[in-house]
C-alpha cells in the first residue's frame, strides 16, 4: 500500500425515504494516495457524489469509518470538521462555482481571508490567477466569465489557502470536452505545483486517462480500482 | 388551466398568500375608506339636523307652502285643502327614498289691513284652524268645539295663562261686524294640552302656539263668509323622516329643493342652509379622506407590487423556459392575469368584510391610536362599498401584473446570464430623489412664509390644500430614497475603510449589502416610510389633539366652571333700562366641597364679557373683566409652564395681590391705550347708552400679560381685551354680580358627583359647564376623528405591511441565498458565523433603514407639523403651538418593528440551522 491521506473503512450510507430506508453506500473501503489524482467514476445514482460528499465530512456516516491522516471521523465534532473543511480541504462544485456577489479576485481572497492565510494575500491572487490563466479577469464578476473561466477561478479559489486536499464534484460536468480537458490539465500542475491531493468524481470516460487512481462504483458499491501508469 | 393555476399558487404558497393579503387590504382600505365616508357625512348631516333641533327648537327637516286666498277666490277649506294634497302627492312621489312622516296644515284669517292678528283691548289672537289638532292635543277644561256651534273655540294652556281666558268666556271683536251687524263674538269651549310636546307635528316650540284661537272647519268658514275677513292665509308643513336622510339622499334633495325654489314662490324649507353647509364640508371632508388615505393606498400598492415581483422573480426562470418552449409572452401575460383575477376574486370577498371591521375600529377613535369600540352607529355597509372594492380590485391586478410584464419580457438566455448588481436604477441616475426633496423642501419653506393666509382660509371654512398634505408625503418619499443612497454610501465608506483588515464574516456581509443593495431598494424604502409616516402621522395627531386640548382647557380655566342662581331686584334706571341688583350667595358654603373630598381646589371667578378701560379720560376700549381671588386663582386655574411665557404668570399674580386697586392688562389693550406698569385705567360698567349710571374705579397697572386663563386674544374673529380686577375691588367699587366658581375635581370624582352634591345642598344652578365635555365634544368632531382614525389606520396597515413585506424578503432572500450557505458552509463557516453574518447585514442595512426613518419622521414633524396644525387649528390664540410628541408613540413604532427583525432572525436562524450542506449543494445545482 502506498502512502494514503485519506482511508475509508466499510463506509455505510442510509438515508431515509417514504416506508423505509434507501442504502446508497454499502460498505465502501478504500484509500486516497497522498499527492495524485483519484477519480470516482461511475452513472448517475451510483453514489459517487454521496461517497465524496462523506470523504469531505460534508454528510454523516451511517456505519464505519473515514481516517484523515489518522483521524477519525466518527470521533470529529461539527467544530473539528469545520476547521478541517476550512484549513486543509478545497471544494470545487459543478455548476456553482463561484459567490455571485463577489469578483474573481474577491473569491479568492474570500478563501484567503477564511483560511486565515498570513502571507500577502494579493501577490498570492495573482500567482493563482497566472497559474490557471484568469490574470485578465480578475476585476470580473462571475456573471461576466464564461463556465470554463468561472471554473478556472473556482479551482484557484480552492487551492488558495494551500489546502492538503481538494474535492470535486463532476468539475467538468457543465463544460465542453475541451474545456474538462482543460480543467484536468490545471489538477495536473496543481499537484505538481501545490503539493495537493485531489479527489474528483465524473461520469466521462474521455477523463479517465488523467487520473492517477480510479475507482468504479455501481449501487453504492466500489465495483473496480485501477492505477493509471 | 386552472389546475395550472391553483398548482402555480400552491408553489409558492407563503407569497401567494402574502399576495392575497395585500389584495384583501387593498379592497378593504378602499371599501373602508367608502364605508368611513359616508358614515361621516352621515354624521355630519345628523349632526346639523340636531343642532338645528336644539338652537331653534324646531322640527329640522320640513317642506312646505304657505300663502294666501283672497275671500272671493275661497271656496272652501276643503278646497285649498285638496291643491295642497296634489302637490304633496307630487312631492312624495319625487322624492322617492324620503318619507314623510306627518304634516302639519294651518288656516289664518286675515283682517282689512293684511294682518293675521285680531285685537281685543290690548291683545291679540289669531283666527285659526288646524285640521288634525284633536289628535295632538287633550282638552284638560271643557270640552272643545263642535261642528254645530261655529264660534266656539279651543286655546292652549298658556293663552288661558297669558290672556287670563276661562271656559266659556268671551270676546269680541268690535272691528269685526258680521252682516247681522254684530260685532263677532267667540266663547272659549275648550282648554288643550299639546300631548307629546317633541312629536314633529309640533314643528315649532309649543310656546309659539301663543295667540291661536282653533276653530272647526265648519266655524272657521262660517266667519270667512260673514265676517269682513280679507284673506284666508294657508300654511302647509310635511316633516321628512330626517333620520333616514343620509349621504346617498342628499343630491336628489338638493336638486328637488332648487327646483321648488325656482318654481314655486310659496314654496317652504327650513332647513336649505343645512343643505349648503352639508355641502361645502363634505367637499373639504372628501378632500381630506382622498388625501389623508393616499399615504396609505401608496403603501398598499407599494406592497403587492413587491409581493407579486418577489412572485415572479422565483418564477423568472420558468417565464422563460415556457417562452423558449414556445410559448408567447402574450400567454404568458394572459395566465399571470387569470391567476391575479382569481386571486382579486378572493381578496374581494375578505377584502370587503375586513373593510367593514376595519371601519367600525376607525370610527371609534378617540385619540390617534385609542379604539373605543362604542358609538359607531352611522358606519354600516352598504352597497356602494362593494364598487369602490371593484376598483381596488382593478387597481390591485395592475400592480401585480406591472412586474409581470417586465419579467415576461426576458430571455432564458438573460435569465442565465443576469448580472445586475451594479446597475443603477433610473432615479439614482438623474438624482430624482434630491430633486423632489430639492421641491418638497421648497414648498415646505413657501407654505411656512404664508402660514398666516392658510390659517385664514381654514378659518373661513375653505378646504385645506391639499398639497399641504402631499408636500409632506413627497418629503417623505424623497428623504427616504435619498437616505437609501446615502446608507449604501456610509456602508461602502466603512467597508473601504476596513477593507483589508475584515474578517471573513464581515467581509461577506459587507460585500453581500453593498453588491445587492439595490435588490433591497423596496424593502429598505419601504421601511424608512413606514417608519416615517408613522412617526409623522402620530406626531400631528398627538400636536392637532394635545394642542386643541390645552387650549379647552386654558379656555374653560378648571376641570368645572359652574354659576350658581343668585337673588335679585329688578328695578328700571333714569334711563328707562331695565337692570338688577343682586345678593351675591354665601361663598362660604363651597368650603364643604373640599372637606368632601369632592374637589382638589376651587376659586370663584367674575366675568365679564363687556365692560369699557378708558385710559386718559378719552381713549376707551371694550374689555373682558376677570374679578379674581388672586391666592385662590393662581391655585386653582390652568395656565401651565409649556403655555406661559418668559415671566411666571404667579409674577403677575403677586403684583396684584400686593395692590387692591390694581389691574393686570393683556399686551393689546396697553398698545391700544398706551398703557404700561404703573398707568392709571379706569374700568367702567360698560353701558351702550348715552345716559349712564355706570360706576367707574381707577385702577393701576401692575402688568401686562399676553396670556390668562380663560381670556382668548380672538374670539369669533373679533380681537379681545383683558383687564383682570381684584374681585372685592370690583363688588365694592362697581356692582355685586354673579361670578363662576372655578374648580379642580379630585382624582376618581366626576362633575356628575358634583354636581349631583350641589343640587343636594340646594344649590340652584344657572349653568355647569364641563371640561370633560368639551374635550370629549372635540375629539369626536369629525375633523379630528378622521385625522385619528385614518392616521391610526394608516400606521397600523403600514406596520402590518412592513412587518410582513420585511419577512417575506428576507425569507426569500435567504431561500435563494440557500446555495451560497451551502456553498460556505462547504468551506467551512460555521453556522455561528452565518448568524452573525446575518446580523450584521441587519446591522448596516435594516438597522440604519429604521434610524433613517426616524430621522425623516422628525424632521417631516419639525418641517410640516405646524403646517398642519394651522389648518386644524386655525384660529388665532394668544396660547402657543407646541409640537407634541409622545415618546409612548415613537416607542411603539420602534417596538414593532424590532419584534418584526427579531422574528425574522429567528425565522433566519431556524433557516440557517435546519441547512443540510450536501442538499443545499444538490438543490442548488438543481
Amino acid at each position: 500500500m502506498s502512502d494514503h491521506i485519506l482511508l475509508a473503512e466499510h463506509v455505510k450510507k442510509v438515508f431515509p425515504v417514504a416506508g423505509g430506508e434507501f442504502v446508497a453506500l454499502k460498505d465502501v473501503n478504500m484509500e486516497i494516495p497522498r499527492g495524485k489524482l483519484t477519480i470516482l467514476k461511475g452513472r448517475s445514482g451510483s453514489g459517487k457524489t454521496t461517497l465524496l460528499n462523506i470523504l469531505s465530512t460534508l454528510d454523516h456516516l451511517s456505519g464505519g469509518e473515514v481516517y484523515f491522516e489518522k483521524r477519525r471521523y466518527s470521533t470529529m465534532t461539527d467544530a473539528d470538521k469545520e476547521m478541517f473543511r476550512k484549513k486543509e480541504t478545497g471544494f470545487i462544485f459543478q455548476s456553482v462555482a463561484l459567490i455571485p456577489i463577489m469578483n474573481a479576485y474577491e473569491n479568492i481572497d474570500f478563501a484567503l481571508r477564511l483560511g486565515e492565510y498570513k502571507e500577502d494575500h494579493a501577490k498570492r491572487i495573482h500567482y493563482l490567477a497566472s497559474l490557471v490563466g484568469m490574470e485578465e479577469r480578475l476585476l470580473h464578476m462571475p456573471g461576466q466569465m464564461s463556465g470554463g473561466e468561472q471554473q478556472r477561478i473556482a479551482i484557484a479559489r480552492a487551492v488558495a489557502h494551500g489546502p492538503k486536499i481538494l474535492f470535486a464534484d463532476e468539475p467538468t460536468g457543465a463544460l465542453d470536452t475541451e474545456a474538462g480537458i482543460r480543467v484536468m490539465k490545471l489538477f495536473r500542475k496543481l499537484i505538481e505545483k501545490e503539493q495537493v491531493t485531489i479527489v474528483m468524481t465524473t461520469h466521462d470516460p474521455n477523463l479517465m486517462e488523467l487520473g492517477d487512481v480510479i475507482y468504479e462504483m455501481k449501487d453504492g458499491e466500489l465495483i473496480d480500482r485501477r492505477e493509471n501508469g | 388551466m386552472f389546475r395550472f393555476i391553483t398548482q402555480k399558487i400552491k408553489n409558492q404558497i407563503w407569497l401567494s398568500l402574502c399576495l392575497l393579503l395585500g389584495m384583501s387590504l387593498l379592497v378593504a382600505v378602499f371599501s373602508c375608506q367608502a364605508m368611513y365616508q359616508k358614515g361621516s357625512l352621515d354624521k355630519l348631516l345628523q349632526t346639523y339636523f340636531a343642532d338645528h333641533l336644539e338652537s331653534e327648537q324646531e322640527y329640522p327637516a320640513y317642506i312646505g307652502r304657505s300663502g294666501t286666498v283672497s275671500k272671493s277666490e275661497f271656496t272652501s277649506i276643503e278646497g285649498v285643502s285638496e291643491q295642497l294634497d296634489t302637490i304633496l302627492a307630487d312631492w312624495k312621489r319625487e322624492l322617492k327614498g324620503i318619507s314623510f312622516i306627518s304634516s302639519q296644515r294651518n288656516f289664518y284669517l286675515y283682517d282689512d289691513k293684511g294682518t293675521a292678528y285680531f285685537a281685543k283691548d290690548a291683545l291679540y289672537y289669531k283666527i285659526a284652524y288646524m285640521p288634525d289638532i284633536t289628535d295632538h292635543v287633550e282638552i284638560v277644561k271643557g270640552e272643545g268645539y263642535t261642528a254645530d256651534d261655529p264660534y266656539g273655540c279651543i286655546i292652549s294652556e298658556k293663552v288661558m295663562d297669558d290672556q287670563k281666558l276661562t271656559v266659556g268666556e268671551t270676546i269680541t271683536f268690535h272691528e269685526l261686524i258680521g252682516k247681522d251687524g254684530e260685532p263677532l263674538t267667540l266663547t272659549v269651549r275648550g282648554v288643550y294640552r299639546i300631548l307629546d310636546e317633541k312629536a314633529p307635528f309640533w314643528c315649532l316650540p309649543p310656546y309659539d302656539y301663543n295667540n291661536e284661537l282653533y276653530f272647526s272647519k265648519e266655524g272657521l268658514e262660517s266667519i270667512i263668509r260673514d265676517y269682513p275677513v280679507n284673506k284666508v292665509y294657508f300654511e302647509e308643513r310635511s316633516f321628512l323622516d330626517y333620520p333616514a336622510i343620509d349621504s346617498t339622499k342628499v343630491s336628489n334633495l338638493r336638486s328637488f329643493l332648487n327646483r321648488q325654489w325656482e318654481e314655486d314662490t310659496s314654496f317652504v324649507c327650513n332647513f336649505q342652509y343645512i343643505m349648503d353647509q352639508y355641502r361645502a364640508q363634505r367637499e373639504s371632508l372628501m378632500l381630506m379622506f382622498f388625501v389623508l388615505s393616499l399615504p396609505m393606498l401608496g403603501m398598499v400598492l407599494a406592497f403587492i407590487y413587491m409581493v407579486s415581483a418577489q412572485v415572479t422573480l422565483g418564477e423568472q426562470a420558468e417565464i422563460a423556459t415556457l417562452k423558449s418552449r414556445g410559448i408567447h409572452r402574450r400567454q404568458v401575460l394572459y395566465l399571470y392575469f387569470l391567476r391575479a383575477c382569481l386571486m382579486a376574486a378572493a381578496a374581494l370577498v375578505c377584502g370587503l368584510a375586513l373593510g367593514v371591521g376595519m371601519c367600525k375600529l376607525v370610527a371609534s377613535t378617540t385619540e390617534f391610536c385609542t379604539f373605543t369600540g362604542t358609538d359607531t352607529g352611522y358606519y354600516q355597509p352598504y352597497l356602494g362599498m362593494a364598487l369602490y372594492g371593484l376598483c381596488a380590485v382593478a387597481l390591485g391586478i395592475l400592480f401585480m401584473m406591472l412586474p409581470v410584464i417586465k419579467h415576461s419580457k426576458v430571455s432564458i438566455v438573460e435569465v442565465k446570464s443576469s448580472y445586475n448588481y451594479g446597475k443603477k436604477m433610473f432615479w439614482e441616475k438623474i438624482f430624482l430623489d434630491v430633486i423632489l426633496l430639492a421641491v418638497s423642501l421648497y414648498l415646505a419653506y413657501t407654505y411656512r412664509k404664508s402660514i398666516d393666509q392658510i390659517r385664514e382660509l381654514a378659518s373661513s371654512g375653505s378646504s385645506a390644500d391639499p398639497l399641504i398634505f402631499l408636500s409632506v408625503c413627497l418629503f417623505i418619499l424623497s428623504a427616504g430614497m435619498v437616505a437609501f443612497r446615502l446608507m449604501h454610501l456610509l456602508v461602502s465608506g466603512v467597508y473601504k475603510l476596513g477593507k483589508k483588515h475584515w474578517k471573513t464574516v464581515a467581509y461577506t456581509a459587507f460585500l453581500q449589502i453593498t453588491r445587492t443593495y439595490r435588490k433591497q431598494m423596496f424593502i429598505t424604502i419601504f421601511m424608512i416610510l413606514t417608519i416615517a409616516m408613522g412617526l409623522f402621522n402620530a406626531n400631528a395627531a398627538r400636536t392637532v389633539g394635545h394642542n386643541k386640548e390645552v387650549r379647552i382647557r386654558y379656555t374653560m380655566g378648571a376641570d368645572v366652571n359652574f354659576k350658581e342662581k343668585w337673588e335679585g331686584m329688578p328695578y328700571e334706571d333714569k334711563g328707562g333700562h331695565r337692570r338688577t341688583i343682586y345678593f351675591e350667595a354665601d361663598y362660604g358654603k363651597y368650603e364643604k366641597m373640599l372637606q368632601e373630598g369632592l374637589v382638589e381646589n376651587y376659586t370663584r371667578v367674575l366675568r365679564k364679557d363687556r365692560i369699557t378701560a378708558i385710559a386718559r379720560e378719552v381713549n376707551t376700549c371694550e374689555s373682558v373683566l376677570f374679578g379674581i381671588d388672586t391666592d385662590a386663582f393662581g391655585r386653582t386655574a390652568y395656565l401651565p409652564d409649556e403655555i406661559d411665557g418668559d415671566v411666571h404668570w404667579f409674577h403677575s399674580l403677586n403684583a396684584l395681590a400686593a395692590d387692591p386697586k390694581g389691574v393686570i392688562i393683556s399686551e393689546n389693550l396697553a398698545s391700544t391705550l398706551r398703557l404700561d406698569v404703573g398707568s392709571v385705567l379706569c374700568i367702567e360698567e360698560y353701558s351702550s347708552t348715552v345716559s349712564r349710571e355706570s360706576k367707574r374705579v381707577y385702577v393701576n397697572v401692575v402688568a401686562v400679560v399676553d396670556k390668562w386663563p380663560g381670556y382668548n386674544v380672538v374670539e369669533h374673529g373679533k380681537e379681545k381685551y383683558l383687564c383682570v380686577v381684584n374681585l372685592p375691588t370690583y363688588m365694592s367699587s362697581i356692582e355685586v354680580y354673579p361670578y363662576e366658581i372655578w374648580a379642580n375635581l379630585k382624582e376618581g370624582v366626576t362633575p356628575e358627583d358634583l354636581q349631583e352634591y350641589l343640587v343636594s345642598e340646594n344649590i340652584t344652578l344657572r349653568s355647569f359647564d364641563k371640561l370633560e365635555d368639551k374635550l370629549l365634544e372635540m375629539k369626536e368632531s369629525l375633523m379630528v376623528q378622521i385625522t385619528n382614525g385614518l392616521f391610526s389606520l394608516s400606521l397600523l396597515v403600514s406596520l402590518l405591511l412592513c412587518g410582513i413585506g420585511f419577512l417575506i424578503y428576507w425569507v426569500s432572500s435567504i431561500h435563494q441565498r440557500e446555495l451560497l450557505f451551502g456553498v460556505y458552509r462547504a468551506m467551512g463557516i460555521s453556522v455561528r458565523q452565518i448568524n452573525r453574518m446575518l446580523i450584521l447585514e441587519h446591522i448596516f442595512s435594516t438597522l440604519q433603514a429604521v434610524l433613517a426613518g426616524g430621522i425623516v419622521g422628525m424632521a417631516a414633524t419639525f418641517l410640516y407639523v405646524r403646517l398642519f396644525a394651522a389648518v386644524y387649528l386655525p384660529e388665532v390664540s394668544n396660547v402657543p403651538l407646541l409640537v407634541t410628541y409622545e415618546t409612548e408613540d415613537i416607542k411603539t413604532v420602534f417596538a414593532v418593528v424590532f419584534a418584526v427583525i427579531l422574528v425574522c432572525l429567528l425565522i433566519l436562524r431556524r433557516q440557517v440551522k435546519k441547512l443540510n450542506i450536501a442538499q443545499a449543494l444538490k438543490l442548488g445545482e438543481d
